[in-house]
């Protein structure tokens, strides 16, 4: 059941329009982001190495005209003047590896100035980049000069970890709401979308479900492809409005023409068997008054069957006991069960009311009740009981007789199916269909439960006020 | 008794208008809606059978019209057409009552009585006597002869049933309406079990047998 409602739930076209949009704008979020990240990185970096290469060109030209000294006088200079920045490492190297000239900052640990000494041989590229600690990165340019001696210049820079780190927390940070917004702003989305859709459904169900056809989906201007869904299905609806309207005025028709030469033939009988002296032509001629009314009841029954499946059935409902309609249904009966030494027993529980129309609902009980005492041997039992349950109340009808074997069950609710062993009862074969269309006219179910010679349960449940 | 029959189908209107006048009507016909409202309007009649579906007038227009000429002769409607809608339209229209077709005569004829007694304020009478039978409405008595008889509350309303018009017919739809209130047929041989019951109590000590089966028709209250 729970798995059963989260497929639906996973079906869902709003909850996958909702979680699409989430998707797109978080992963919009991300690349927004992640590309602002990768410019602030590089543009730190540029920005630090600008410095450096500054110092790198100032030492080399201070070199190349001063030599040595120079270049320490310089570096000296800069040393004490500490507030304008933090100091430069500076180093030349002669052609054959030597250190001429070394200036280790203070902040600087001569285990990293020693690191450096063995990447200089090798290193290639003109930037270097060693991460000292947590905090810092030590950054070296490199530049051959003219004497052929080596000039590094360095610097220790802030971590472009120390820098980005606050960045990605806040990224975090930013995101969680970022995600929150997009669920909701996709779930408004897919409600606005689905809106229309709704109303469909809406309008479909108030319509299966009270058979009033005149219902209709507003549509909505603003929403050109969904106002076209709603009109098509209002334009499907006038169809199938005056389909319905035409069948039922068909079956009028056919009602009708059938009721004309059914009256004459009956009324012609009945009039000539009170005269005729002769007793073999009475006989024939009560035989045709009799099947005249068969047919009758026949059409009467095959009519409501056909309007109660095609929901045009009338129901005149009224709020009725159905403890009550069952009392008058079993006193219709009981001298019947009395002939037959039937013993009927009931157990209603008290405020099973509900909305139904009483004179179509006397019919189905009437019907299984007549059933029941049909198919019950003398002496049997017959047990009415009628219970109310959230929303609706539920009739059941037991008796003791012989039955329905497992192949008939799925056929009994067919119109004019007798299963063999009824055919030698009288009857015509619309009973249950009739019962089964009335109650499902009532938004009810009719269920029957039996094994053979174990007798018959029937059930059925109605709605006890009927909803929308 | 004067009775008007308006029915276009001449099946029809011959076995309607011959059963009256076996029962001691005096019968006119009208094949058409504009014919019938010509007679009703001009001759007074004790009762109307009124087909709906006429050619040049229907019958509810007849009837609407019949009722603004201010004549309120007590109208049956026959009708091929069953709905409780169809229903009260020809009530609401002016008439008195509604018969479904097919229906049976007996039926028909018991309505027309029914009407004609009521328009005519006959005097319900307390004490119903038929066939040396007298039944008491007030004191729910029944006897016999002078021999009192015993009936049980359904048995007593059919024998009342039977005694309002004794050596006519009672249908079983009638007996369903006026023993237990029923307004459908509900398939079952209830009627025949209750009329087994009331011949077992009123006919099974006397050698004259009073309650009859006509086979098709129904049941009579007539000495034999």
């Amino acid at each position: 059941m729970s798995s059963n409602r989260f497929n639906q739930w996973g079906r869902s076209f709003a909850v996958r329009l909702t979680l699409g949009y989430a998707m797109l704008f978080t992963l919009s979020a991300v690349v927004l982001f992640s590309l602002l990240y990768v410019l602030l990185a590089s543009a730190l970096e540029r920005k630090d190495r600008e410095v450096i290469e500054a110092r790198l060109k100032e030492c080399a030209a201070v070199y190349s005209s001063g030599g040595l000294p120079a270049l320490r006088n310089l570096v000296q200079l800069n040393s004490t003047d500490e507030s304008k920045s933090k100091s430069f490492f500076v180093r030349v190297t002669g052609n054959l590896g030597s250190v001429l000239f070394v200036n280790v900052p203070n902040d600087w640990l001569q285990a990293d100035a020693a690191s450096l000494q063995t990447q200089n041989d090798t290193s290639r590229s003109d930037w270097l980049r060693i991460p000292k600690d947590d905090e810092r990165d030590l950054t070296v340019a490199t530049a051959r000069l003219s004497d052929g001696s080596i000039l590094q210049v360095g610097r220790s820079t802030n971590s472009r970890e120390t820098v980005l780190q606050p960045f990605r927390r806040n990224f975090l940070l930013v995101m969680t709401p970022t995600l929150l917004l997009a669920v909701l702003g996709g779930a408004y989305f897919a409600h606005r979308a689905t809106q229309p859709v709704r109303e469909v459904v809406a309008t479909a169900r108030t319509i299966s479900d009270t058979g009033d056809f005149s219902a209709r989906v507003t549509a909505h201007a603003s929403q050109a492809e969904l106002e076209e869904l709603a009109t098509e299905f209002n334009r499907l609806l006038d169809k199938n409005q005056s389909l319905i309207q035409g069948m039922r005025h068909a079956l009028d028709n056919v009602a009708h023409d059938l009721r004309t030469p059914l009256t004459r033939l009956r009324g012609t009988a009945e009039a000539a068997v009170q005269t005729t002296p002769d007793p073999v032509a009475r006989e024939a001629l009560a035989d045709c008054v009799e099947e005249s009314d068969r047919v009758l009841t026949m059409l009467k029954a095959l009519m409501d069957i056909s309007e109660a499946e095609a929901g045009m059935m009338k129901l005149h409902r009224e709020l009725t006991s159905i403890p009550a309609l069952l009392t008058q249904v079993i006193e219709m009966y009981d001298l019947i069960s009395e002939e037959k030494h039937i013993t009927i027993t009931t157990d209603f529980a008290p405020d099973c009311q509900a909305s139904v129309d009483p004179t179509r609902m006397s019919q189905t009980f009437a019907n299984l009740l007549d059933n029941a005492l049909k198919y019950t041997p003398n002496g049997g039992r017959v047990h009415l009981a009628c219970r109310a349950a959230a929303n609706t109340v539920t009739v059941t009808i037991r008796d003791t007789g012989m039955g329905i074997p497992a192949t008939d069950q799925p056929h009994i609710w067919e119109r004019l199916y007798r299963g063999d062993k009824s055919r030698t009862q009288r009857g015509l074969g619309l009973g249950l269909s009739l019962v089964k269309a009335i109650v499902e006219a009532h938004q009810g179910t009719v269920a029957v439960m039996s094994e053979a010679g174990q007798g018959a349960e029937f059930v059925i449940t109605v709605p006890q006020i009927l909803l929308g | 008794m004067r009775i008007l029959v308006i029915e276009d189908d001449s099946k029809i209107a011959s076995f309607i208008v011959n059963g009256l006048k076996q029962n001691g009507f005096g019968v006119d016909a009208a094949t058409d809606g504009e014919q019938g409202l010509d007679l009703a309007c001009t001759v007074t009649y004790d009762c109307l059978v009124l087909d709906l579906m006429l050619p040049k007038l229907d019958g509810l227009s007849l009837l609407r019209q019949l009722r603004k000429e201010k004549v309120n002769t007590p109208v049956v409607i026959l009708s091929a057409k069953a709905t409780v809608d169809d229903r009260v339209k020809g009530l609401q229209a002016g008439g008195d009552d509604y018969l479904t077709k097919p229906f049976a005569f007996s039926e028909l004829l018991a309505r027309v009585q029914a009407l004609i007694r009521r328009a005519t304020q006959v005097v319900e009478p307390t004490t119903l006597t038929a066939a040396g039978v007298t039944l008491d409405l007030l004191s729910r008595e029944v006897r016999r002869e002078g021999r009192s008889i015993e009936l049980q509350s359904r048995e007593f309303a059919l024998l009342e049933l039977l005694m309002r018009t004794p050596g006519r017919v009672v249908t079983k739809t009638m007996i369903l309406e006026h023993v237990w209130d029923y307004s459908f047929d509900p398939q079952t041989n209830v009627v025949d079990v209750l009329v087994h019951r009331l011949r077992a109590k009123l006919d099974k000590d006397f050698e004259v047998k009073l309650i009859q089966t006509i086979r098709g028709v129904g049941y009579v209250l007539k000495p034999v």
